[in-house]
Order: structure tokens, then sequence, then C-alpha cells
């Protein structure tokens, strides 16, 4: 008892409560990006979640930490993670992978592959982009999310989102949270 | 003399551990009195969002236990959509409809006091939305916990 009241337990008991409270105050545990008029959006800029991959009828499950050159968010807070992968004068493509919030679909993964194609602007056409995203739902069935969107102003992009095999659209809206286009 | 010195260590680690916790303590206890202001609309950039607008204030309501639509009014918000229609249409005449459709379908879900949006609000997971859920993501995450938790349907 004596020893458990010495001044330097309570000295280290002190010390150590200080250097607790700075690690959880100041630990950046993920990024945060708030949309011009939306509520923030937290994600992890990495990725660090586990999707699964349906291909020739069985499903593996890869779990995605790494960089990536450019994430976007959309306003119902999911994030899609995307790299260059094809980069020509008049197009780009992009592949990665996308984490869900607003998803309810029992069954449906919270995660899936993402592909992006960035269609650059012509004399007819301005900039627009098109992104095609998965779910796979009890393991066995694949979902397809499409969104087609183009900017908006120098901050938001909006659009156009459809689901196969769902019938249902709905308007989206998307923002840069990090890195830019090529 | 021990004494003194022993009772001045201590209050100096209390002192030393209350200024650490109480921005967390105080932050905590911060608790919304009152609703918030009427639902508005301030720039395009809100307006292309406002279904989630609606959708995060009808469930602020309906968790602090207020009618979904409280605060939110729709004839405001209607005469506001039309102030940035021009702007919409200019940058493309077909995503007004789409977004229209958009904030009806949000409007329908929180002016019916017993619409799924609300029901699933009021029990997470209650509720199965087909495609895109109209819950903010602020209460997708427990939706999604227990709907993920039901039997195949099947298809």
């Amino acid at each position: 008892m004596k020893r458990f009241l010495s001044t330097r337990s309570i000295r280290y008991t002190a010390l150590g409560a200080l250097v607790l409270s700075l690690l959880l105050c100041g630990t950046v545990w993920a990024a945060t990006f708030t949309p011009p008029g939306g509520q923030a959006i937290t994600y992890d800029p990495r990725g660090n979640f586990v999707v699964p991959i349906l291909s020739g009828g069985t499903v593996t499950d890869r779990h995605v930490d790494q960089s990536f050159s450019l994430i976007l968010v959309n306003g119902y807070g999911d994030v899609y993670y995307l790299n260059l992968m094809r980069d020509r004068y008049n197009y780009q493509g992009y592949s990665g992978y996308c984490k869900y919030r607003g998803f309810a679909l029992s069954g449906c993964s919270t995660t899936g592959e993402v592909v992006m194609l960035r269609m650059k602007a012509t004399a007819v056409m301005p900039e627009h982009f098109s992104i095609v995203s998965t779910s796979v739902r009890w393991r066995s069935t694949l979902y397809i999310l499409n969104d087609v969107f183009r900017w908006l102003n120098s901050t938001t992009m909006c659009g156009y989102e459809n689901w196969y095999p769902n019938n249902m659209s709905c308007s989206v809206a998307m923002y840069i949270a990090e890195g830019g286009f090529n | 003399m021990v004494i003194v010195k022993y009772l001045g260590m201590r209050s100096c680690g209390a002192a030393i551990i209350i200024a650490c916790f109480l921005p967390i303590l105080l932050s905590a206890q911060e608790a919304p009195l009152e609703a918030p202001p009427p639902l508005t609309i301030s720039s395009v950039d809100q307006l292309v969002v406002i279904d989630r607008l609606i959708a995060d204030r009808a469930y602020l309501n309906i968790k602090a236990g207020r009618p979904a639509d409280h605060g939110i009014d729709f004839a405001l918000l209607d005469k506001e959509m039309e102030k940035y229609r021009p702007e919409l249409e200019k940058f493309d005449p077909a995503y007004c409809a789409v977004l229209r459709e958009t904030y009806e379908r949000m409007k329908a879900y929180v002016t019916d006091p017993n619409s799924d949006f609300v029901r699933a609000v009021q029990n997470p997971g209650s509720v199965e939305f087909k495609g895109r859920s109209p819950l903010p993501a602020a209460a997708s995450a427990d939706t999604r916990s227990k709907a993920n938790k039901a039997k195949p349907s099947g298809d």
C-alpha cells in the first residue's frame, strides 16, 4: 500500500495518464473529408478492408491495404479508392476498390471492385466520368452499380446512378477527397 | 513535511489528470438542447445533395423523438430548388428531373410517419431497402449489421 502511494508511483501514474491522453487526442485514426454543404465522411486512405472477389463461380477475399492516387467520395458516404491504369490522350482508365455506406440490401457486401473511365473534354462534349462498382450478394450474385457524372463546378461533380439487377436509379454527387486526376 | 510533499504531488497528479481529460468530459456532456434551425439551401452544392440533407435532418429528428419532418419546410425547399433550377439546367437539363425524383422520394419518406425510412430509423434492420438506402450514413451501419444476418432471399 505504501509502495503504491509513493511519490514516484503517483508521478508515473500522472505521466502515464498524460501520455495516454495525448495518444487518444492526437492520433490520426483516419482521414476526414467534408463535402461542400454535406456531412463529414471519415475513411482510411489505405482502405484496410476486405473485398470479396467473385470469379469463376467462387469468391475469394482480398485485403486492401495500399496507397491510391485518387480517392472519391459521394454524397451517400461511399468511398472509391482508385489508381490510374491506362492513360490515353482522350480518355483514362482507373481501377480500385470501394467501400459503401449508403447500402442496405441484405447479404450484399459493403465493399467491392471499381473501374472508372474518365472521358476527356472534346469540342462537342464536356469531360465526364463513368464508374462501375460491384457488390457480391450472399457470396454468389454480382450486383453492379453504374454512376455517370461530370463537373458541376470546381468542387462538385454530379450525375446519375443506376443499379443492376435492381430497377433503381437516383441522383449522385461526387467529390475528390484525396489525390487527383493525372 | 513528507505528508505535505506527498499531498502536493498527489494534487499535482490529480490536476494533470483533470486537465487532460476535462476537454473530453466537457465535449462528451454537450447535448443538443434545442431543435436545429429550419433546413435551407444556400448553394447549388447543397441542392445536389438535398435528399441527403433531408435524410440527415429527419434522422436526427426521429432520434430526438420529434416528427421526422420537424424543421423541414418543403414549400420553402421547393422555392429554393426553383431558384437554382436555371443554374442546374445550364449544367444538364436532364439532371434536374432525376434530382427532383430523388428529392420527391425522400420527401415522401419523411412526411409519412409510418414510412419505411421512419421505421428503419426507429428499429434498425427492420426494413430492407431495394438498392440504395435512403438512410443517412450515420444510420446505415446499424441497419447493415442487422440486415446482413437476415436469411438469403434467394435472388
